[in-house]
């Protein structure tokens, strides 16, 4: 049953591109797919270690720029510079765990939005390196053994296959003794500890994968937009992430693709729609809807849409007999 | 024969509350060793001193010879002392047996790279984790409510799972934090013969417990606390009629009632 689903599910994915045919929906789906794969990470952090992280886009950033700058200043094979990506952000993430990660609630909410801000500051600011606020132009496609990702179909087949694989790796981690250890953080961490479990290094862990992930993904989003530049990488992207596992539902990882989508999607839709409502609007007023939506989630829906929409459909369905 | 714990002029104050003043114990191996005093005496301080929830002000705890200064409290887990929590520390987002699974954690080794990949023996193991846990929740007669959420059981079950859980830890040392508040008489029998079959598998047993009839029918000995000091030691019989105990304690709860 649940591998017949799956099995359907996958070639509903593998059709899209020979029906969606406008590019700008394919690049939509590229970012969906991208978008999923910070999300699991940030789903396993959050909603099963139950840790804040409102820095997430600097992890996401640190991947794009290793990307970036070993691709088109060393021209390092871009398979290669992805996991050196992920293995210099996972580390950058375990050391600037260790202090952090002590804290708790709001005050490691403020700790990592303080280390997002400073890692957005140093793109900006190490010019030699990242090219300051213009950024890293002229990023070539991705290549795996000289098979070049080189059209946005082929883009959407790698990027989603890469966000199956990350939900894949996530759900097997939290089907897992290392799962149930933290889900124990989240539960009590008090208890967890007398049991056995090494808190800390359970949490530096989770950490350290979920900026893995935020760091492949900003590989991928690298080779797709062939540049990077600082401004994908602020407080705001932080907070966009934070919104889609949000939405997406905290409880699970299958609920990142649908978190990613819905803001993904509406976050178009507020980009094309603003300007026509408002002649002044710019980018800012992503930020004003992306409160709305947490603010609307947390009182209508605080185990995210997957799980809301869910219960409002069993219960209709139970009310009309 | 050295005692399997001990603590010797051990102290502890929070800001101004002197909560453990300079208290020195030993629990024998095999032992069950209640800990009885009025509300506030210093009892859950000294189960949090003994795991290391707290840091000591003074004082030395030793534990199979070798003293716990320094060890963070998943260490000392991992040397064999668990605990039960007299405000119940469940976690409520697993189901029982999840719970009772997180006590294998000490006992079990998969890493985060074998989790990500279910390694054949990953996965083997997983499966030992949850047939012992398993085994667990029948010692304490939860085997039935093992998919249901830990959250749902009734608060005498919830008690009876912390226990199970610390016994998937495989501990030799016990401590368990007013074990019977909320159970009725039947539960509190129950609850009695479970921790002198625990004492008879050789676990070592410190209890904390306000319910008298279960103090004094399980204990080997027992240790009067007041106002974090020792006011008397000795077996249940000695204590119950050392008149010090009696117009301290056992006195001001009849003034009380
Ligand atoms: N974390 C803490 N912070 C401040 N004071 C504390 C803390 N823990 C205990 N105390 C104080 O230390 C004293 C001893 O408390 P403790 O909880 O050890 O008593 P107890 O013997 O377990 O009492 P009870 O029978 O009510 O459980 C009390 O005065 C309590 O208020
Ligand atoms: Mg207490």
């Amino acid at each position: 049953m649940r591998g017949w689903a799956f099995i359907g599910g996958l070639s509903v994915l593998a059709l899209i591109p020979v029906v969606v045919k406008t590019p700008s929906y394919l690049d939509v789906l590229i970012y969906v797919g991208i978008y999923t794969i910070v999300t699991v990470g940030l789903c396993l952090l959050t909603g099963y270690a139950g840790q804040i992280s409102l820095g997430q886009a600097a992890f996401y950033g640190l991947g794009a720029y290793t990307s970036a700058i070993l691709t088109v200043s060393y021209a390092i094979p871009s398979g290669l510079a992805l996991i050196a990506g992920m293995l210099v952000t996972a580390a950058v993430a375990y050391g600037f765990g260790i202090p952090i990660l002590k804290l708790k609630g709001h005050y490691l909410a403020m700790a990592t939005l303080a280390f997002g801000i400073i890692v957005y500051l140093a793109f900006v600011e190490f010019k030699d390196f990242t090219g300051g606020p213009s950024g890293i132009p002229g990023v070539p496609p991705f290549s795996l053994f000289g098979f070049a990702f080189d059209s946005d179909i082929k883009r959407y087949y790698l990027t989603t296959g890469a966000a199956l694989l990350t939900l894949v790796v996530a759900r097997n981690v939290v089907n897992s003794r290392i799962g149930r250890a933290l889900r124990s953080i989240h539960g009590s961490e008090v208890a967890a500890e007398t049991l056995g479990v090494d808190t800390a290094r359970h949490k530096l862990q989770v950490f350290a994968l979920s900026a893995a992930m935020a760091s492949l993904a900003g590989s991928l989003y690298a080779h797709h937009l062939g540049l990077v530049s600082p401004a994908a990488f602020t407080f705001v992207t932080s907070v966009e992430f934070v919104v889609m596992a949000a939405v997406g539902g905290l409880a699970s990882v299958w609920g990142a693709p649908f978190g990613a989508a819905t803001v993904t999607i509406l976050t178009e839709g507020i980009r094309r729609v603003m300007p026509l409502l408002l002649s002044y609007a710019s980018g800012e007023h992503e930020v004003i809807a992306y409160g709305i939506i947490l603010i609307a989630i947390m009182i209508f829906m605080p185990e995210g849409l997957v799980v809301g929409l869910r219960a409002s459909f069993w219960s209709r369905r139970r009310a009309r007999g | 024969m050295s005692a399997l714990l001990s603590a010797h002029g051990i102290r502890k104050s929070f800001g101004g509350v002197v909560a453990v003043a300079d208290v020195t114990f030993d629990v024998p191996s095999g032992e069950v060793r209640a800990i009885i005093g009025p509300n506030g005496a210093g009892k859950t301080t000294i189960f949090n001193l003994i795991t290391g929830i707290f840091p000591l002000d003074g004082g030395t705890i030793r534990f199979k010879d070798s003293t716990l200064g320094g060890l963070s409290p998943w260490q000392r887990a991992q040397r064999g002392i668990a605990r039960t929590f007299q405000n119940l520390q469940i976690f409520t987002n697993m189901t029982v047996l999840e719970n009772v699974m997180v006590g294998r954690h000490r006992k079990s080794r998969t890493g985060l790279l074998a989790a990500a990949i279910r390694a054949p023996w990953a996965l083997r193991e997983e499966a030992r984790i949850r047939e012992h846990a398993l085994a667990c929740l029948e010692l304490v007669n939860l085997e039935r409510r093992a998919d249901d959420m830990a959250g749902s059981l009734p608060f005498g079950q919830q008690r009876l799972l912390e226990i199970a859980r610390c016994l998937a830890t495989e501990p030799t040392l016990l401590l368990l934090d007013e074990p019977a508040a909320g159970l009725n008489r039947g539960e509190a029998d129950a609850l009695g013969r479970l921790i002198l079959s625990l004492r008879q598998r050789g676990i070592t047993i410190l209890l904390v417990e306000h319910l008298m009839d279960l103090v004094m029918g399980i204990s080997d000995s027992v240790l009067v606390l007041n106002h974090g000091q020792v006011l008397a030691q000795g077996s249940p019989d000695a204590v119950q009629n050392n008149p010090g105990v009696v117009e301290a304690y056992l006195g001001a709860e009849v003034e009380d009632a």
